[in-house]
């Protein structure tokens, strides 16, 4: 019972630790007795490995694990949203004060909207040449199974994520162009965009990040990260197009929804560029790296 | 060395020991525990002895030593022995003055 708690308590420690003194602490292990004190100093050990990660031989940089990232970034988002952005009194009141300034308001407004819109397009098509690549590799034998195996999967994991990105979309169609549900006014449906295309780059990521293990995908996966590029360079330039009537009406915007609006751009922005960069980094060609010289 | 020592926290004893342990010559764990048992009387487990390897591992005073076996010995480098012996030679000079004090204690009572 003791030498399993241990063995468990083993497993409690890091993988690079795990890697570099397991084999030999479990030799260790079964040579000589193992008392309660045993496996409490294993749980301590542990601990104590997981704090001092960077001491452990062979350890890489702690890396958060970006599936984690973006959970939380899209999380944050939603909460930025509802109900951080639903401030009527500053919503209405800053796009009174910047409509009433002339047209520029209105047409920042139709540029937010149809530069989020874009995005979330370009997003979505990025992945049709992959895809049909996918196909046809999945048919054709004169790929490997490795390749048809990855091809699959890939097709697979889109149809499944085709479902949220739907949602994603029509909830932008609604929002921003039906006046559909909460009254955001023009100032919230010029930024709703922005809250929704981090939400589909980050969706398109999953099947891109799995076609860039095969190299025989390459080609079609770093068109995919090209594309996310543009869409996050889009998004970015959406939200200086919702920043043009939120300064106009400045003085009827609370700091509290200013700063919140703020938050939402820096990680709307910012997650949709860490999902371009991920995909464009993952699908380097193989021999890239190397220095011929 | 008590700049540099300071780093190892709770294992700065075991590390000494180990570094004592590694003096004599290469040893695997199992070696180790019991080496340090006898001449010092600590029972170190295998948790808190990995923790010390593997910081001294990670200052260069000690390394691992390539080998077929399943069991790894460790060696101590030179920059190890050379740690050590400022740490041997610090508690030298506790040892005197605690000695001398409580000589002069002694003389006193």
């Amino acid at each position: 019972m003791k030498r399993l708690l241990a063995d468990l308590a083993l497993s409690l420690y890091p993988k690079a630790w795990r890697r570099r003194y397991a084999e030999e602490v479990s030799d260790l292990l079964s040579s000589r007795p193992v008392r309660m004190r045993t496996v409490i100093d294993l749980v301590r050990g542990a601990a104590d490995a997981w704090l001092h990660l960077r001491s452990v031989p062979g350890a890489g940089p702690v890396r958060i694990p970006l599936a984690a990232v973006l959970t939380v970034a899209g999380a944050a988002l939603s909460l930025l949203w509802n109900p951080g952005i639903r401030d009527v009194a500053s919503l209405h009141g800053a796009w009174a004060e910047a409509a009433s300034s002339g047209g520029v308001a209105g047409t920042m407004r139709d540029s937010a909207r149809m530069l989020f819109a874009a995005a979330g397009i370009i997003a979505v098509l990025s992945m049709a040449p992959l895809l049909r690549t996918c196909v046809t590799a999945m048919r054709h034998s004169v790929h490997g199974p490795a390749v048809r195996m990855t091809a699959r999967r890939v097709v697979v994991t889109t149809l499944f994520l085709a479902a949220p990105v739907g949602v994603a979309v029509l909830l932008f169609v609604a929002i921003a162009f039906l006046d559909w549900g909460y009254p955001v006014g023009p100032l919230g449906t010029a930024m709703i965009g922005g809250f929704l295309a981090p939400v589909v780059l980050a969706l398109v990521l999953p099947p891109a990040l799995i076609a860039a293990r095969a190299p025989a995908l390459g080609f079609d996966t770093r068109s995919v990260g090209a594309a996310l590029a543009s869409a996050a360079i889009l998004d970015a330039l959406a939200w200086s197009c919702v920043a043009v009537p939120l300064a106009m009406g400045l003085e009827k915007a609370s700091w509290s929804f200013v700063a919140m609006v703020a938050v939402s751009a820096l990680l709307s922005v910012g997650m949709s560029a860490l999902v371009a960069r991920s995909v464009l980094e993952r699908s380097r060609p193989m021999l890239s790296g190397l220095n011929l010289a | 060395m008590a700049r540099r020592t300071q780093e190892l926290g709770r294992f700065t004893d075991v590390a000494l020991l180990v570094l004592i342990s590694l003096a004599e010559g290469q040893k695997h764990g199992y070696r180790m525990i019991s080496d340090i048992e006898e001449f010092s009387g600590t029972s170190l487990e295998p948790g808190t002895l990995y923790g010390a390897l593997m910081r001294l591992e990670e200052r260069g005073w000690i390394e691992p030593v390539e080998t077929s076996e399943r069991r790894k010995p460790y060696r101590i480098t030179e920059a190890g022995r050379g740690a050590l012996g400022e740490q041997l030679a610090t508690l030298r000079r506790i040892e005197q003055a605690g000695a001398r004090r409580t000589g002069i204690a002694w003389g006193l009572s």
